[in-house]
């Protein structure tokens, strides 16, 4: 169906989902609870950047470095 | 030759918004996707709809609660977030940020640890407070995308998947057609929107966009009782209680790699779901029996400040390229409406967005990714 909507030959259609289903497990029981301690001083919600997350208004002035010493000090990157 | 106005570069959220931006202003569009639409990175995050970092924060939070009823289908937009800190350090860092949104007139309040418990369920005693942000919210990528395409369809524009954009035509200065391995499309104008692909696309056209892609791990449990609010982010993870009651979350160190024009050469899982799991089964106790039934890493692209790259080239001059930097699904309704202004009007009629501007990597070190640790492991 999808090769026919597309209007292209069927074997170029890929699979829809890249990846195999886990073995579903409780998150208490998947968790790695003794994670190493670099992980946890390397992690961040997002990617570390800095000047990702820094509120627009307050691009460009003083309350930038406070910010990134608030929030990204000791961290990975 | 098949003519359109406009040519759109995948069909993410970012490139589907601008499409269905351009139809609505009776623009004859053409979505040209590697694959499916919305069904790597864009259709599978934590649905976070608020961006005070960026320029388009305004019209992101102004946008989203008419997106429904602006797009004929459902979004399953939410608003409101709140952000459980779970050590003390944390604690000191979500006080620090709500005090800045309480000077920026975001609408914020604090939290102690039995009003976190109120509002939120399945967390448990063991964290120090939280931040209620009563702006912002999230919705649901899935049927955000699809409701973009279907509402972009609906205005006559038109969604070619399976289809890799292989080259462009050029005359005169301007790219004049979009090429696939089957057909070439004719344009006035082109926006590439291709995500983690945009600088193998762009290099073809003789423009350098300094990029670097990432796979982000997210877990997804089986559902839970419905919590009050389900945008409930902290201990520096992100994510969503969905309608159906799944959790929803990602964070943490992601993993940076080379991808080609037709994406990563794999798709694994990886181990940080485990690590995730951790964090998740921390921030919300009372959810740590639920089986995670899924993973899910997307590929994801950021640039050297981490900013978006909106901007309408000079040469090509009917070229705009598009890249959110990794941060793209909550602020759609907003991209794609800048995006319709530099394709229309050659400039955003919003806000100002020179901040998005490529040229402001002009001279940027060859090595900046080195510089950054943003190398793929090898």
């Amino acid at each position: 169906m999808l090769a026919i909507e597309s209007d292209k030959p069927f074997g170029t259609i890929p699979l829809a989902s890249h990846r195999a289903p886990v073995r579903p497990l409780p998150l208490k029981i998947l968790a790695e609870w003794d994670e190493p301690a670099a992980m946890d001083a390397a992690w961040d919600v997002w990617f570390g950047i800095p000047t990702q997350w820094v509120p627009v208004e307050d691009i460009g002035t003083p309350y930038q470095d406070e910010h990134r010493e608030m929030l990204y000090t000791g961290m990975y990157t | 030759m098949s003519g359109s106005d406009v040519v759109i570069v995948g069909g993410g959220v970012t490139g589907l918004s601008a499409g269905w931006w351009l139809a609505r202003s009776g623009v004859k569009v053409t979505v040209l996707d590697k694959f499916i639409v919305g069904w790597e990175a864009s259709g599978r995050n934590g649905g976070g709809a608020s961006h005070y970092s960026s320029p388009l924060f305004d019209e992101e939070q102004r946008l989203w609660p008419q997106m429904d009823a602006l797009l004929g289908y459902p979004t399953e937009h939410q608003k409101g977030r709140i952000l459980i800190a779970m050590t003390e350090r944390q604690w000191e860092q979500y006080r620090f940020i709500a005090e800045r949104h309480t000077r920026l007139n975001h609408p914020v309040e604090l939290l102690d640890v039995k009003q976190v418990q109120e509002a939120v369920p399945l967390a448990g005693d063991n964290c120090f407070g939280g931040v209620h942000y009563k702006f912002g919210g999230h919705a649901n990528p899935q049927r955000t995308v699809q409701a973009y395409a279907w509402a972009l369809q609906d205005l006559g524009g038109t969604i070619i998947q399976h289809s890799p954009v292989t080259g462009f035509e050029t005359a005169g200065g301007k790219v004049t057609g979009v090429k696939t391995a089957n057909a070439t499309y004719g344009c006035d104008a082109v926006v590439v929107a291709a995500g983690p692909q945009i600088p193998q696309l762009m290099a073809q056209l003789g423009v350098d966009v300094p990029l670097a892609a990432a796979r982000a791990e997210m877990i997804i449990t089986e559902p839970a009782p419905m919590m009050p609010l389900g945008g409930v982010d902290g201990h520096k993870i992100y994510g969503r209680q969905t309608l159906r009651g799944n959790l929803a979350y990602g964070g943490g160190p992601h993993e940076w790699l080379d991808v080609d024009a037709n994406g990563p050469a794999a798709r694994p899982s990886t181990p940080l779901a485990r690590n995730l799991a951790k964090r998740l089964a921390e921030l919300l106790p009372k959810a740590a029996h639920l089986n995670v039934i899924r993973s899910w890493a997307g590929v994801i692209e950021n640039s050297p400040d981490g900013r978006p790259i909106i901007d309408r080239l000079t040469s090509p001059d009917n070229v705009v390229v598009a890249s959110m930097s990794s941060v793209g699904f909550g602020l759609s309704p907003a991209s794609g409406h800048a995006i319709r202004d530099l394709v229309i009007d050659g400039a955003c009629s919003f806000n100002n967005i020179d901040l998005l501007k490529l040229s402001r990597f002009d001279g940027l070190e060859k090595d900046w990714r080195e510089k950054r640790g943003w190398m793929p492991i090898s």
